[in-house]
């Protein structure tokens, strides 16, 4: 007789033994195990930084332009509001209210890509005052970590676009929802330690 | 060939497109002063101890999680048996129509 399928609210999680039933979705832990190693990235690139700025006899170098410090921290409230309202999707997730998860979410996915877009307007700002990838080490380490994170804040705002589909369409799985919240929640909270360390 | 000219290419960009030396290496440089001695020692400790506390983390998680799945499984087992003991001594249990005559 073969293994009985493990479901969970109607999701199929795989086989298992009879009264398995799954502690955490398989995409939300999937999701986990790809964050714990992004925070190693993360945690690498800071350091760096952090020892070139104590090593530099001058910081931040005197030919450079200031980075735009009150405007990205009005970018970065943007960006923690999307996580809350995130956060907000799952307490109506949990609640099993499809319909009052479906504003916050949208609004968070707005605030997320409102959140890309200021970012590159403020980068074309600072490369035409003359701060490249190979002006100063600066320069490199503010495009090389900034642009990692915005790089994850695409990836994560597609997810969350997928996500917004899947629930408009009626199919949005505790799988899907968990998986893209873990990384939402880690675009969005790591953002305020790339800030305080590179910006201030 | 082609792949080889392609590899050397890339190579060559990216020497070209590397920025100004990073000086991270506590062998290398740094060390001479305050500040870059309490940033070697500071940013050596987080790299030790974030990963730990990071794994750590995830796995208390996990613990507490299993621990209230169980908790949850229990109460539902031990609230279908109390309903089985009910339907037991219950004559005439919900669900079942006795007939009239």
């Amino acid at each position: 007789m073969s293994a009985p399928i493990v479901m969970r609210r109607g999701e199929i999680l795989g086989p298992g033994r009879k009264g398995d039933r799954a502690i955490i979705p398989n995409g939300l832990f999937g999701m986990l195990v790809f964050i714990l190693t992004e925070a190693m990235f993360f945690a690498g690139f800071i350091s760096a930084f952090t020892i070139a700025k104590a090593t530099a006899p001058v910081w931040p170098p005197a030919d450079q332009p200031r980075l735009p410090i009150e405007a990205t921290a009005f970018n970065t409230v943007m960006l923690l509001l999307s996580g809350v309202l995130l956060i907000v999707a799952h307490r109506a997730f949990h609640r099993g209210d499809r319909a009052a998860m479906r504003r916050p979410m949208f609004a968070a996915l707005g605030f997320g890509t409102f959140f890309v877009a200021f970012q590159g307007v403020e980068w074309i700002r600072l490369i035409a005052q003359g701060l490249t990838l190979t002006s100063s080490i600066l320069g490199s380490f503010f495009f090389v970590i900034v642009g990692l994170h915005a790089l994850h804040a695409i990836g994560a705002i597609w997810l969350l676009g997928y996500a917004c589909l899947r629930l408009h369409r009626g199919f949005l799985t505790p799988s899907l929802f968990g998986a893209t919240e873990a990384f939402w929640l880690f675009v969005v909270g790591v953002w305020p330690i790339i800030y305080g360390v590179v910006y201030l | 060939m082609r792949r080889a000219a392609a590899i050397g290419s890339l190579t060559v960009a990216a020497t070209r497109l590397l920025p100004a030396l990073a000086a991270a290496c506590s062998t290398c440089v740094g060390g001479d002063t305050e500040a870059s001695r309490k940033a070697f020692i500071g940013t050596t400790a987080f790299m030790t101890f974030f990963p730990l506390l990071m794994l750590g983390g995830v796995i208390g998680w996990f613990i507490r999680r299993a621990l209230a799945h169980e908790r949850q499984e229990e109460a539902r087992m031990q609230a279908e048996a109390l309903d089985r003991s009910s339907m037991r001594s219950d004559p005439n249990p919900r669900g079942v129509v006795r007939p009239l005559f």
